[in-house]
């Protein structure tokens, strides 16, 4: 029996943009965690913050609001071990 | 006997909790676990071989088998999360951050190692936590969540005891056992690799 998940994942450019939306996000209770991104995603700094569905558009909207800028948007299925990322940076 | 209901577990999770239930018999006992497909018994039965131990088995309808494992005197059990090769991963934590400089960064870089352990397919016998480490394994610790889930897994995660007492935590574990020196010690002499992040 496979656990299967899905949340949102924002990747950065830089770790202090990651580390910075990190306390931005918690600072309003969000459901977000920071994560490494994950292989199947290259990042140049390898953070990114996962982020319940639920969470994702306020969350955009506060990053947006601090002018914070990331690298990728991205849609991620875990089924088990096995992800399927589909990115929905634009 | 002890009974172990592992229907619906995926491999390697029968195995797992059946060597676990063996290891806490001392001597003359025996474990019983239903599992729901064929391929879970014969690791059951492969596994009590490899150890030396008796035992028997049934199919009791479609999707049911039973695996009886019998431990007999001066049996020795040694636990292992990997059903095909049985080396002891241990990974020993002692600090709440991961390498050396800025705090900030070694807080985001261990809880991002915590995480990561969960999402490999070779996963640790034995997390080992203490002194700064100790503050990973209690409540509210960011790295709680994934260390439940390592444990679900049939990891191991022992917390130092005197350290959760230095920091006064020690009404506030949250995963795993308390653990003292002696068994810190045999965790760390019997690894077969030992990781320290």
């Amino acid at each position: 029996m496979k656990k299967t998940e899905e949340f949102n994942l924002i990747s950065f450019e830089s770790t202090h943009m990651a580390i910075k939306s990190e306390k931005l996000l918690k600072e309003v209770d969000l459901d977000i965690r920071i994560i490494p991104v994950p292989r199947e995603i290259t990042s140049s700094c390898g953070l990114s913050l996962r982020i319940n569905p639920t969470d994702y558009k306020r969350s955009r909207e506060i990053l947006d609001e601090n002018k914070i800028e990331f690298s990728g948007c991205y849609i991620v299925k875990k089924i088990g071990l096995k992800k399927e990322i589909l990115d929905i940076t634009n | 006997m002890i009974k172990i209901d592992a229907m619906g577990l995926a491999c390697p999770l029968p195995v797992i909790q059946t060597k676990k239930a063996l290891r806490n018999i001392e001597e003359n006992g025996s474990v019983e676990t239903m599992i729901d497909n064929e391929s879970s018994m014969e690791n059951l039965l492969k596994m009590a071989k490899e150890m030396g131990l008796e035992s028997s088995h049934e199919k009791v309808e479609d999707h049911k088998y039973r695996v009886v494992i019998t431990k007999g005197e001066g049996g020795v059990v040694t636990i292992s999360n990997d059903a095909a090769s049985n080396e002891k991963m241990v990974i020993a934590v002692s600090t709440d951050k991961m390498g050396e400089g800025i705090d900030e960064l070694g807080d985001v870089l261990m809880k991002g190692f915590i995480y990561t352990l969960t999402e490999m397919d070779h996963i640790p016998t034995t997390v080992l936590f203490y002194n700064g480490g100790a503050k990973l394994t209690v409540e509210d610790a960011p790295t709680l969540e994934d260390l439940k889930t390592l444990e679900g897994m049939g990891v191991e995660i022992l917390t130092c005891g005197t350290c959760l007492n230095y920091y006064d935590l020690g009404d506030k574990l949250a995963v795993g056992e308390v653990t003292n020196m002696y068994t810190i010690m045999e965790r760390l002499q019997g690894a077969d690799k030992l990781i320290r992040p």
